[in-house]
């Protein structure tokens, strides 16, 4: 007996459904499901959100078969369930991010005991393929975001390119590699807790520095955070920094704390006024005031406008592999990241 | 071994079939109901529901224009939005129902 008849018609029969992500998806059959589930805790007709824009309602049950389809093991399911209902934070704006003509997805952060537990790549290549659960979380919750939310691109999904994380983006932070205390406990969380973050992600952007110099560093960090075309120079909002292993112990080896770090981007990813209003007005509207902070007069072309409106704005977070001389930056969308405790009920 | 090929049998058989469980919500379309249509315009009140961006408001702007000259209209209202990314307040839903016979909307980025 071969199993490839079986195997092409099950996969064409996905296709077919128009459920699947454009990649083959995991036949979520009945006894897959309810393991899925299962290893929630919770009941399967729990209510876990409606999913805008189209409303679609995230029963435990089918945030499992999203999350089997993505190829989750069950042990992923509390990360799962924990990033959607930290997507419904009102001031995340899940409806917007997926309507929106913007490049962003949402990008899953996990923090906590549980990354080492399930195996959440946080070093080498964190951001791109060969990881099981980076990539089955990250797909799982953007799958149910459109099987649920109606998100589909070209309908209620109108952006204009999307990038690959919309695929999958989902990154573990790397605890043992960050000199400071991980981001979820600076977030008020205690190191025992595990916690999902998430933020409407442009694609990452790398910055490569190979000297020692803590201020360059910084320097070429801050340049890299505000060009013309970032959308964050026009609206502002939550944006996030990945230091690398090495620029961050190069940082707390000559004694800058994080709040030092962001600090010295918020005053030096900045942009003068008559620069960027070549950039035109915020949305296309010139009757309206830019989205910039108060101390920032308009009408003054030598004023420097910042890429946030305060330094707990940039949020950092350490990730990447040793010996790389490497950190990234992921510019936003203008709205807030969410952070949510994982339960385990 | 054959699972569910049957040209005769629809993909919701065959799926039953498999026991392939649905990663949607059938009812979810379903609670978005379209307003009633109206059989004729002339003399009719309209909404025009910008999302407060520039283009949307030239968009809107030159619809209403059109359908004033040409369907008779007798009013056209335009209103935006307070924030582009977030759905029309309340209070603006419910002056639009209050005032308007039928509403038109658009995105323009």
């Amino acid at each position: 007996m071969t199993l490839s008849p079986v195997i092409s018609e099950t996969v064409e029969l996905m296709y077919q459904t128009g459920w699947t992500d454009g990649l083959p998806v995991v036949p979520p059959t009945g006894d897959l499901v309810e393991a899925m589930a299962a290893a929630s805790g919770r009941a399967v007709d729990e209510l876990i959100a409606e999913i805008p824009p189209l409303g679609g309602r995230a029963t435990v049950e089918r945030i499992a078969v999203n999350a089997v389809m993505a190829g989750c093991l069950p042990e992923y399911m509390p990360v799962v369930v924990t990033a959607i209902q930290a997507l419904m934070d009102d001031r995340f704006n899940l409806r917007g991010v997926q309507c929106s003509t913007g490049i962003h997805s949402p990008l899953v952060i996990v923090n906590g005991p549980i990354v080492r537990e399930l195996s959440i790549n946080s070093g080498y290549n964190c951001f791109g393929q060969g990881w099981r659960a980076n990539a089955t979380i990250g797909r799982a919750v953007k799958l149910a975001l459109v099987n649920l939310g109606g998100a589909t691109p070209g309908e209620t999904n109108k952006a204009t390119f999307g990038h690959p994380g919309a695929y999958t983006y989902c990154v573990a932070e790397n605890e043992d590699a960050n000199p400071w205390a991980p981001y979820h406990v600076e977030s008020g969380f205690s190191t025992e807790d595990s916690t999902v973050t998430v933020f409407p992600g442009e694609a990452p952007h790398n910055i490569m520095y190979h000297a020692v110099n803590p201020r360059n560093f910084l320097t070429v960090l801050a340049d890299t955070m505000c060009p013309l075309g970032n959308v964050q120079m026009y609206v502002m909002g939550d944006t996030l920094v990945f230091l690398g292993p090495e620029h961050a112990r190069m940082l707390a080896a000559d004694g800058w704390r994080k709040a030092d770090v962001k600090q010295f981007l918020f005053e030096h990813a900045r942009k003068p006024v008559s620069l960027l209003r070549r950039g035109g007005p915020a949305q296309g509207d010139d009757r309206r005031e830019m989205l910039w902070p108060k101390f920032v007069d308009p009408n003054r072309d030598e004023e420097m406008v910042p890429v946030v409106r305060r330094p707990d704005d940039i949020h950092v977070f350490v990730a990447g592999g040793a010996g790389g001389p490497h950190s990234v930056y992921v510019p936003g969308w203008g709205s807030r990241r969410a952070i949510r405790k994982i339960e385990f009920p | 071994m054959v699972i569910a090929t049957s040209p005769a049998r629809t993909l919701e058989e065959r799926l039953k079939v498999l026991d392939i469980r649905s990663p949607v919500d059938p009812e979810a379309s379903s609670r978005w109901n379209a307003a009633p249509r109206l059989n004729r315009l002339e003399g009719k009140t309209g909404g025009f529901l910008g999302n407060k961006k520039a283009n949307s408001g030239l968009l809107l702007e030159a619809v209403k224009d059109l359908m004033c000259q040409r369907l008779e209209l007798g009013e056209g209202i335009a209103v935006d939005k307070y924030i582009y990314s977030r759905p029309a307040a309340p209070d603006i839903i419910e002056s639009l129902a209050d005032r308007c016979d039928f509403v038109v909307t658009a995105i323009a980025d």
